[in-house]
């Protein structure tokens, strides 16, 4: 901010010289430049504080309501707490899947979540963790093939950026151009402006208890959920064979996975993989034929070179229970208690 | 001091066994260059001749060059006195290892450093920073050459690099509460002495109010500082500690006037938790 006032004094004090000096010459041309000099100012200043003025919206908040469980650097000195037993990671089904109520544990998915961005958050927050602590890897529907997506938006970098290591960030191309979005997001999403006159409700499905949709809503949501990933992933069939374009991600999938469980080994720390379950409503869309594509021929792809274990819910019926869920994928508080209090017994912890 | 309270790397140089550190950083950052000479002059007329910094510290480094001025004003020889500073992670990424140190002598006003080391191993940089420092080494502008912070796995794949000099010291964080004996027998076998950070923990609550620390204050007539820092010199390490406050600097005077038991020795290992006040890998990502 004083760099920032600091130019603008230097520039306006040049401008008023230089226009001084015109003034001798032609006053006409001394009074354009002024006016020039003096609107761009003004529509600069105008951008600059509405800039400061988005993050004081909910739609602004909402994007990193989920990175407030991270203690940083600068944080650690007063939150005392460390040598946690069991962490995960994941996006935003892992979000939604586990709560550690009685065993010191945390969440470490941010909500959406790719495996590279996994492996830079253990990277810089894993010596929270006890000597041989479990790290939960989720494998989250099309985890498999999220090497595709090579082009994240700005937007989702951003967010890591801001719970993220600054040599981390300035050290990785994604991570640092990302990095202006923090104070620049009108940039890069102009049409925000509409939430500083009408603003989004604030996001609080961390919150949610019960289940809050009909029978008749899951089921939609249920065949919302399936159409996002198609389109995401431009898949036509989804009981076809893994598509052409897909291989190359599925191949980048397993590299993210494999150098995130040998990051793990080689520090004595516990990877285990762990599919979360799903509603019935889409559990029921999700057949064997796309399970087995885009599941289970990961899950052996990445245990031919780990022997780690593997635990698979997405069939155990127990956690199908529509009324644990808040919609199709995401569990709801109980139902994230209930599935954690599950996945550590069957850890022994 | 005596003879017995200094340590023989294994290059011969000897090395005080009580490191003052002073890290200007924080809270301590409002520390002024009058209040720190005045650190350092009654650290040294207290026997403290070991003086821990780094370039990361603030104006440590800066403050240092009028404290060690003032020294040798007063009669004391620079051999009299043990300069330890640290090569930070931002400089590990430029790489310019000569240059850094370079800047720390000049810095400081020194002709040499008595022991310079990597703060971090920083991954992928940290083996070839350390060949780097080696020449350095070899040019005489440093006595002593280590690394702070490293684990077993990081000496093991510095020690199988091709490296031409065996670390002469680790320094990292052991106390009571994180009593690193994997580390510590490594280091032993491998004759790389050990410096401990953090040596009291920063005195947090759980620290400063264990009973078993208190209890043996109590028994032996001194501070948990000195019983903890006591079970480090008994345990082969040198401790860097921050006693910025004269009565704390002088309890240092009292600490080769007693001898903890092997049972208490015991009981104090007993208080490990592998807890570590700094979490390496938000100090060093990747570590």
């Amino acid at each position: 901010m004083k760099r920032r006032k600091k130019k603008i004094v230097l520039s306006t004090t040049f401008i008023i010289f230089i226009s001084a000096l015109l003034a001798f010459v032609n006053i006409g041309l001394s009074l354009i430049l002024l006016l020039l000099y003096f609107t761009s100012l003004s529509v600069y200043l105008v951008y600059y504080f509405l800039n400061k003025l988005i993050t004081f919206t909910n739609w602004w908040h909402n994007q990193f309501v989920y990175t407030q469980q991270f203690i940083s650097n600068a944080g650690y000195r007063k939150d005392l707490t460390r040598n946690y037993e069991v962490v995960n990671v994941g996006s935003n089904p892992a979000r939604f899947s586990f709560f550690y109520e009685d065993i010191l544990g945390e969440n470490w998915s941010t909500g959406t979540q790719g495996l590279d961005m996994d492996l830079e958050i253990l990277r810089y927050f894993h010596s929270y963790l006890k000597k041989g602590a479990y790290v939960l890897l989720p494998i989250v529907p099309f985890s498999s093939v999220s090497g595709y997506l090579t082009k994240p938006s700005i937007p989702y970098i951003a967010k890591f950026t801001k719970i993220l290591d600054s040599l981390q960030v300035n050290n990785n191309v994604k991570l640092r151009t990302a990095k202006e979005y923090l104070t620049n997001p009108l940039k890069y999403k102009w049409k925000a402006i509409k939430y500083l006159v009408k603003d989004v409700p604030k996001d609080n499905r961390l919150d949610i208890v019960e289940q809050s949709m009909q029978l008749s809503e899951m089921k939609q949501d249920a065949l919302r959920w399936m159409k996002i990933w198609k389109d995401e992933f431009k898949i036509e069939t989804l009981e076809s064979s893994l598509p052409e374009h897909l291989q190359n991600g599925r191949i980048v999938s397993i590299e993210m996975m494999n150098h995130m469980i040998s990051f793990l080994l080689e520090r004595g720390y516990k990877p285990v993989l762990v599919s979360p379950p799903m509603s019935k409503s889409l559990a029921e869309l999700f057949t064997p034929q796309i399970k087995e594509t885009y599941i289970d021929s990961f899950v052996r792809d990445i245990m031919k070179v780990y022997d780690i274990p593997y635990l698979d819910y997405i069939d155990n019926e127990e956690f199908q229970n529509n009324s644990l869920y808040f919609n199709a994928l995401f569990m709801n508080l109980r139902g994230r208690k209930l599935f954690t209090k599950r996945v550590l017994a069957d850890l022994g912890l | 001091m005596e003879e017995a309270n200094n340590v023989v790397l294994s290059n011969g140089i000897s090395m005080p066994r009580l490191i003052q550190g002073l890290p200007l950083i924080m809270k301590l950052a409002k520390i002024n260059k009058a209040e720190f000479i005045q650190i350092v002059r009654t650290s040294f007329d207290a026997g403290i001749s070991a003086f821990d910094t780094s370039h990361d510290y603030g104006k440590s480094e800066e403050y240092l060059k009028y404290a060690f001025r003032e020294l040798e004003e007063s009669g004391v020889e620079r051999k009299c006195f043990f300069v330890t500073s640290k090569i930070g992670n931002s400089q590990q990424y430029a790489g310019n290892i000569e240059k850094y140190v370079d800047d720390s002598l000049k810095t400081m006003g020194l002709d040499y450093l008595d022991l310079m080391l990597l703060h971090w191993p920083v991954p992928g940089l940290y083996i070839d920073n350390w060949k780097k420092l080696e020449k350095v080494y070899k040019k005489g502008k440093i006595k002593s050459i280590g690394i702070a912070n490293a684990q077993i796995r990081h000496l093991k794949a510095l020690l199988s690099s091709e490296i031409e000099i065996v670390p002469h010291v680790l320094q990292t964080e052991i106390h009571p509460f994180n009593s690193c004996e994997d580390i510590r027998a490594y280091c032993n076998k491998n004759k790389i002495s050990l410096q401990s950070c953090s040596s009291l923990c920063l005195m947090i609550d759980k620290v400063k109010y264990n009973s078993l620390l208190n209890e043996l204050g109590s028994k032996y007539g001194k501070s948990v500082a000195q019983i903890m820092l006591k079970w480090l010199l008994q345990n082969n390490v040198s401790p860097v500690f921050r006693a910025f406050k004269q009565k704390h600097i002088e309890e240092m005077k009292d600490l080769f006037d007693f001898t903890l038991s092997e049972d208490d020795m015991k009981k104090i290992s007993g208080l490990n938790e592998n807890y570590r006040y700094h979490p390496e890998s938000v100090n060093c990502a990747g570590f």
